[in-house]
């Protein structure tokens, strides 16, 4: 997952709301998932979650930029995002007032930003690079301190709305908007709820404790390791300190195996602009063929609403049901890119898209009408629908304008393709999964995902020239399918295998180190070489096996099946 | 009685041309009568011509795979608009083969291809899957097991020009794709729970969309249960102790065993 975090100053005489709307209306050209972190009549801080729109920026950028581009897509992001928002022609003063961070999690993102303030920093800075990495662990107490004031305000509003929710159970609760907002608002840790007072002991142990260790930055407490810090200054402290310096390539081993946004508040806007349509049937109906229909002429109706045009990209519908007995369901017609839904293509896809969530609620009913003992069961017919657009971003003019100017020289053909493949991969119920190669030799860290795989994101390189002769080499010896989980291998003792013997491994020692180091791992694995065999059974099936330098203690190990 | 003979002559896969010198041999006077009563066949019957000259068939593009052996006698490669069954369990080393043929298919063509694979998740036809592979595989469960890209990259395979999904139901989850030719190759890899009518749904969308459907069984291929949607039935057994591989056709090859491929 990758966030940014943007700052923007107000320019001129700009008020506090027209400068949120400013800086909102970029948001919501990058993704419809943003959050207002802090802001007031001179600047506006924001928190913007790429998830949900990743497919769409990737393909954009591989479009302006090529797909021989030396830059991962984060890299790319990177530099459009510093062409664009630093560029004289959108009106501003050149690297003046702006200032962005790409992160793997929203809370650099904060400290990064803090960062740059206090040390006026202005430009693009992608935390996986070793400048913004270097400028990142010089983050000062100060600028500490201001983000954990903020962290705190946050949660504490979180905390009392969901108090005075409880406080009014059963009653009638007055919930505004920014109420239902607040509700789900992250802040647990550990199942625990936010408690304002043991969070300013904490924090008041951990001011003591660097004034007294003379640590002179935050980064040198972190190294502490995870279990120190829980056990001196809490879990949610320690946990707020992992958020901040396990960088991206130790992610995978201890923090973000759940959501990187657990535990955080993360505050997300809602638009409330509502666009949908609704339809009151004659005829109660129950099966697609009944309502297909009168549905896709239903999306050709909310492709020509007032306030949908080109610009505006939908990511989720709801489809709101109403049946006979007044009972309503709702199904999400989701979509795996961005979709314009003016254009009539697109409304097909929504179409194909509700065919299938109607199928498997159709299913879920019958299964449910199958395990009931009432003979008598009436199908359940709808009466009633409404079509509403759930999530949307809507993009700047000129940022779309930006976007069409392809610096790279491009095959015509193969973006004709890529427009192609996003057409039918809209239409589809499942992934399709496209990977490429990544400047590594370990097995496991040796491709990835064009989705980026989780937590990865930043770590994502392009293969270079010289890497890719030895890359092949390597992977010509291993086989086309891998196991999730090494798997023992039982009958080794087969006379009439046969063996070879493929490469030698050496696990990645200095990242073993380094986590040991910050305690985040117990002890680096003794088992750090591997050698690798081809193993042919006498009945003609191919494994790759494994087994570690120490033969006595480690066992065969099946890794992967040729062809 | 005469005619039944060269109508036997004429059966695909059967070399006739030392039965016409033999006949020259024996009667020499009665070659134009014989040569006439050819044409008379072909013309009534829509017979084709002997495959021992492939100019002579009718133009279909064909994938080869780049191993003259196999393409030799695939008469120059598998036809596009068709469907291919191969047997190919897991782990015999079937599939480098199929990536031949995909390879050229990206190379010479620039097409794209869709590999289909089994969900493991849910599938209902697993357990008994695992269990005919636990006895073959050395006890190692399938079940966890996802493609390694860098090796099919190895294999030549362009990884910008393919794609991969994960399906118990292709049919209904590719619903689109059979009607759209931008997969001019589609794999469908260990399919689950594919029909008869399933079969003559993909032949007639390869034909309509001139792709190339291939249909990877988990099994070797046997005359018992054939297949009359699939245009050419085959699978390659290799030998990895003698260092050997031949192409068995139980449908569409020249012959129904090959020479040696390696």
């Amino acid at each position: 997952m990758l966030f940014v975090g943007l700052h923007m100053q107000s320019q001129g005489n700009e008020s506090k709301e027209d400068l949120l709307e400013r800086v909102g209306g970029l948001a919501t050209s990058i993704s419809p998932q943003w959050m207002v972190w802090s802001h007031s009549a001179d600047h506006c801080r924001l928190l913007i979650n790429l998830e949900v729109t990743e497919s769409y920026w990737k393909i954009q950028l591989q479009k302006k930029y090529g797909s021989t581009s030396k830059y991962s897509w984060c890299g790319m992001l990177r530099n459009f995002l510093e062409e664009f928002l630093m560029d004289d022609k959108q009106g501003r003063q050149k690297g003046q007032e702006t200032s962005v961070v790409l992160a793997s999690h929203p809370w650099q993102c904060v400290l990064m930003l803090e960062h740059m303030q206090q040390r006026s920093l202005h430009g693009v800075y992608l935390l996986s690079e070793k400048l913004a990495e270097n400028v990142f662990q010089d983050i000062s107490w100060g600028s500490w301190w201001s983000c954990i004031h903020k962290l705190s305000t946050h949660w504490n509003n979180a905390l009392s709305c969901s108090q005075k929710s409880k406080n009014y159970e059963g009653e009638n609760w007055p919930k505004s908007l920014n109420d239902l907002r607040l509700l789900s608002v992250d802040h647990f840790v550990d199942g625990k709820p936010f408690d304002q007072r043991s969070w300013t002991r904490s924090v008041e142990r951990l001011s003591r404790a660097c004034r007294v260790l003379d640590r002179s930055t935050p980064y040198q407490i972190f190294v502490l390791g995870k279990s120190q810090l829980a056990r001196r200054y809490g879990k949610r402290l320690a946990r707020v300190m992992q958020w901040s310096f396990s960088s991206h390539k130790e992610t995978s081993f201890s923090l973000f195996k759940s959501s990187p946004l657990q535990s955080f508040p993360w505050d997300s806007h809602v638009d409330a602009t509502d666009i949908s349509i609704e339809r009151n049937l004659d005829h109660p109906v129950s099966s697609w063929e009944q309502c297909s229909l009168a549905l896709e002429e239903d999306f050709s109706r909310l492709g020509s609403h007032s306030q949908v045009d080109a610009s505006l990209f939908v990511l989720s519908l709801e489809w709101r049901l109403t049946f006979s007995d007044m009972s309503l369901t709702t199904l999400p017609v989701l979509f795996r890119y961005p979709t314009q839904i003016c254009f009539l293509s697109h409304q097909k896809a929504a179409l194909t898209q509700a065919y299938y969530t109607f199928e498997d609620m159709q299913s879920h009913l019958q299964a449910r009408d199958a395990s009931t003992e009432d003979l008598f069961i009436e199908p359940k017919s709808i009466v009633r629908w409404e079509l509403c657009i759930s999530k949307k971003m809507r993009s700047l003019p000129a940022m779309k304008r930006f976007l069409d100017i392809n610096t790279a020289s491009s095959d015509a053909s193969s973006q004709e393709d890529l427009e192609r493949l996003q057409n039918l991969e809209i239409q589809l119920p499942v992934a399709l999964e496209g990977f490429s190669l990544q400047e590594d030799w370990p097995y496991q860290d040796s491709y990835s995902n064009k989705d980026g795989r989780p937590g990865n994101d930043l770590d994502q390189t392009v293969v270079g020239a010289g890497s890719l002769c030895s890359i092949q080499a390597t992977a010509a010896v291993r086989p086309l399918y891998i196991f999730d989980q090494p798997q023992e291998l039982k009958r080794v003792k087969n006379t009439g295998a046969l063996w070879s013997f493929c490469e030698r491994v050496m696990s990645k020692w200095w990242v073993s180190c380094k986590l040991k180091k910050q305690k985040l791992i117990q002890e680096p694995k003794n088992n750090q070489i591997q050698n690798f065999y081809k193993f042919v059974s006498t009945d003609g099936n191919q494994l790759w096996v494994s087994q570690g330098s120490n033969r006595d203690e480690n066992p065969w190990m099946v890794h992967g099946i040729y062809a | 009685m005469q005619n039944t003979n060269i109508i036997e002559n004429l059966e695909p896969g059967h070399t006739n041309r030392m039965d016409w010198q033999e006949r020259e041999a024996v009667a020499p006077k009665s070659r134009q009568k014989l040569l006439e009563d050819i044409a008379y066949l072909r013309q009534t019957l829509n017979l084709r011509k002997t495959a021992d000259d492939p100019a002579s068939l009718p133009s279909i593009e064909r994938l080869n795979s780049g191993v003259t052996e196999l393409d030799r006698q695939l008469r120059g490669g598998l036809p596009y608009g068709s469907v291919v069954e191969w047997g190919c369990p897991l782990g015999k080393g079937g599939r480098k083969w199929v990536l031949k043929f995909l390879k050229n298919a990206q190379m010479q063509r620039s097409q794209w291809v869709l590999w289909v694979s089994p969900k493991e998740e849910g599938n209902p036809k697993k357990p008994s899957l695992r269990s005919l592979h636990q006895s073959n595989l050395c006890n190692v469960d399938t079940g966890n097991l996802r493609i390694y890209p860098p090796a099919w990259h190895a294999q030549g395979i362009d990884l910008k020009r393919i794609r991969f999904a994960q399906s118990n139901a292709a049919m209904r989850d590719f619903r689109p794709m059979w009607s759209d030719d931008f997969f001019q190759i589609i794999v469908l890899d260990r399919p689950v729970g594919l029909r008869k009518e399933d079969f003559a749904f993909l032949h007639q969308s390869a034909r309509r969309q001139k792709s190339l459907i291939f249909i990877l069984r988990d099994h070797y291929l046997s005359n018992s249960y054939g297949n009359v949607w699939a245009k050419t039935r085959m699978q390659i057994y290799q030998d990895h102790l003698r260092h050997t591989a031949k192409a068995h056709f139980l449908r569409g090859g020249l012959t129904s065993m090959s020479e040696d491929l390696l």
